[in-house]
């Protein structure tokens, strides 16, 4: 499905991303893990267009991501940022409704889209006629979801979507995301620096580090065979601590 | 948006068209001039041949000969003194006849007969002054040279100013300063200065008991009060000029003038009253400015800020826009329309009439180029100030260049856009009042001719209004603001 080949990419000499391969499967939910400065932000905004890789390429069903034209990329792929992303002076349902709009959507059926989609996330419909700094920060990413996922696309990017959020916010939103991503059969890859959100949400997960790949596999995999010794200082530093909260 | 741009257009389509005989009577900016072009205007509407449209406060005398040729104005008071000196600039001209055939030969320009009096220079000393230097004649200045003198700019200047004057009489004036007239009397009242240049039908010399010396040598040469019009006016309003011979042609003598001018200096008569008197059309007694002449007024400084407005805003909201694309563009739409605010306003009307003539367009022009800079640089900086999360997450929706602008950008920009119009409108209604100056009407006639009587509550009655207007437009803006600037982002 989405294919990155030799791809770098360095910011003022610095390299960032160091020759990666990587291939992503049709449905599966990847999780993109690393550290702060590991590079996997990089690596989602390059596969969402949004940066251009020095050298390789990354193709969406064989064809080049930085040759398709923006609206096309964007129909078949939604991108999902931490913050949202969300227009202040939209309401809710007119931010959801925004990139059907001006691709001119039938209006009916984008409607009838709506409604399943608040259900789906689990979104009061009295909240749609809302403004963004009216709605509570899971209401948010619940809204900046339902735009993610109004065109249907094949593909859904998210960049640490829930690491803004409180904890209990977080732990309901990690478990609709994946029944809503395997219920509407979505590819979808996602970067977080948590190890449980990679377990819970991840079927299969990419360690990063200094922009290079550590290990593809599952968390299994990842907890019980460590390719490498920096799975298992990495697995290490997080997951005491999660437990002495 | 959709509000504001109908209501210019009513603004804009209020103006008549009707088809009716038009005299366009100028004048300059003092009180003998407005006075001279009122009786001229009412003469000729009670002949009802014509309509009278009065371009009164035009500011000097090049502006309104230039006026008069150019064909903005049909007809106005002129010394033949000023027209051979500021305007042909030739002082060999020897008499009235001689300057006649030249305007007529030279400008196809007819120049009456005097309406009989000679307006010409005298040069006077306050009361205290007269006592102390006991002089009489302008020779006997020669002893006396490091009196305190004080001049206008343009007796400076002109050939037959004080340059002529000193050579004349074989003196120098050790400490000569340039003022404005009616400031200048204030200073010889107070004593500040000794001695001064006045016009010798000037109400003030009475008002301020001016002590007149006496032209020895016969250096002043004569300013005979006459009107000035095309050749052809006496074809295109026989009536009207049928009725000027009749009632003003060397029917005012030099007291009368020092008389009318100081019923409105001195008295509080308006112009209008005071020429109404001299026709025997009204008995003296003082009215005061009415409501609806205020009105009207008020209506003219209104279109003026608004016709401007609507110009600055669909010129200044492309430009900041354009800006945002890069650096250099920005640098020089936001220098260019900063410069142009530096540009005194005055000045900048003076720079606008040789290309749009006297009256409104001129000042539509300079309003309009005033307003730009607010507008330009609060798109600028309301477009650039958008974070670019935003920005990145409208390139995320798949959004063109222009849908981002329009569904984006403008509506997040559109608090500090908004500012920037009501900012612009507020500095218009301040700038439109100088607009009289070169007759574009609007509430700055009433603080000009104020300012020319240095009558406070002329002023005032221009000033209060134009007062009120600002803060009107500040309410009207702040109920345009909810309407125009989205919910989720107004306050």
């Amino acid at each position: 499905m989405i294919d990155i080949k030799g791809v770098s990419k360095s910011f003022d000499g610095q390299a960032v991303i160091n020759h990666f391969d990587l291939t992503i499967e049709r449905g599966e939910i990847h999780v993109l893990l690393g550290a702060s400065g590991s590079g996997k932000t990089t690596l989602l905004r390059m596969i969402g267009g949004l940066t251009e890789p020095d050298t390789g390429e990354i193709s969406l069903q064989g064809s080049n991501i930085n040759l398709l034209e923006a609206r096309e990329r964007t129909t078949h792929m939604a991108y999902i940022t931490q913050e949202g992303g969300l227009f202040p002076h939209l309401c809710a349902e007119d931010n959801i409704l925004l990139p059907a709009k001006v691709r001119g959507l039938d209006k009916l059926q984008i409607q009838k889209k709506l409604s399943k989609l608040a259900m789906m996330v689990d979104l009061d419909l009295s909240f749609l006629e809302k403004f963004p700094h009216e709605l509570s920060g899971g209401q948010r990413q619940r809204v900046s979801l339902m735009r993610g996922l109004i065109l249907d696309p094949e593909i859904v990017l998210l960049d640490e979507p829930l690491s803004a959020l409180d904890p209990i916010v977080r732990a309901s939103l990690q478990r609709e995301l994946r029944s809503i991503f395997k219920e509407l059969d979505k590819t979808v890859v996602m970067v977080t620096h948590d190890i449980q959100e990679a377990a819970f949400l991840g079927d299969r997960i990419t360690l990063l580090n200094e922009g290079r790949v550590v290990q593809t596999s599952s968390f299994k995999e990842l907890y019980h065979n460590p390719l490498d010794p920096f799975v298992h200082e990495f697995l290490r530093a997080q997951i005491p601590m999660e437990i002495s909260l | 948006m959709k509000f504001l741009i109908s209501s210019l257009i009513i603004i804009l389509c209020s103006s008549s068209f009707a088809q009716e005989k038009v005299v366009k009577v100028g004048s300059k900016v003092f009180t003998e001039g407005y006075i001279l072009a009122e009786l001229v205007s009412q003469i000729i509407e009670d002949t009802g041949e014509a309509r009278v449209e009065r371009k009164f406060g035009l500011g000097g005398s090049g502006i309104i000969f230039n006026a008069l040729k150019e064909d903005e104005i049909d007809i106005y008071p002129a010394y033949t003194g000023t027209i051979r000196e500021a305007i042909l600039n030739d002082t060999l001209i020897v008499d009235e006849n001689e300057l006649r055939k030249i305007l007529l030969k030279k400008y196809d320009m007819l120049m009456s007969s005097s309406l009989g009096f000679n307006n010409t220079y005298a040069l006077a000393l306050n009361e205290a002054g007269a006592k102390k230097y006991k002089i009489k004649n302008l020779s006997d200045l020669k002893e006396f040279s490091d009196l305190k003198t004080v001049f206008t700019h343009e007796f400076i200047r002109r050939g037959d100013g004080l340059k002529a004057l000193e050579r004349h009489y074989g003196f120098t004036f050790k400490h000569p300063t340039a003022m404005e007239h009616a400031l200048a009397f204030e200073a010889l009242k107070n004593g500040k200065v000794d001695l001064m240049e006045v016009y010798s039908t000037d109400a003030k010399i009475k008002r301020y008991n001016l002590f007149l010396l006496d032209d020895d040598k016969n250096f002043f040469s004569q300013y005979l009060a006459t009107l000035l019009s095309k050749k052809n006016f006496p074809e295109r309003f026989p009536k009207s000029w049928a009725a000027l011979e009749e009632k003003l042609f060397g029917k005012i003598n030099e007291k009368m003038m020092i008389e009318l001018n100081s019923l409105v200096e001195l008295q509080g008569y308006s112009f209008h009253q005071a020429a109404a008197v001299f026709l025997g059309k009204e008995s003296l007694q003082n009215q005061g400015i009415p409501l609806k002449k205020i009105l009207r007024l008020t209506g003219e400084h209104i279109k003026l800020v608004f016709v401007a407005l609507f110009f600055s805003i669909l010129f200044g909201v492309p430009l900041g826009i354009l800006a945002t694309k890069s650096r250099l563009l920005a640098q020089f739409s936001l220098i260019g329309t900063g410069l142009l605010q530096t540009i005194p306003s005055l000045a900048l009307l003076c720079f606008l009439i040789p290309v749009f003539g006297i009256g409104t367009q001129p000042a539509y022009m300079a309003l309009f180029l005033y307003g730009l800079l607010p507008i330009v640089r609060n798109t600028y900086t309301g477009i650039s100030q958008i974070d670019p999360a935003l920005d990145e997450s409208a390139d995320l929706m798949g959004l063109t260049k222009r849908e981002k602008l329009r569904l984006i950008q403008l509506p997040l920009a559109s608090v500090n856009i908004m500012a920037g119009i009501k900012t612009s409108a507020i500095i218009n209604v301040g700038t439109a009042t100088l607009a009289a100056f070169i007759g574009a009407g609007g509430l700055g006639s009433l603080i000009v001719t104020g300012l020319s009587l240095n009558n406070n509550s002329i002023i005032l009655t221009g000033a209060i209004p134009a007062a009120l207007l600002a803060s009107f437009l500040h309410i009207l803006f702040e109920g345009i603001d909810r309407v125009i600037i989205p919910k989720g982002i107004n306050r």
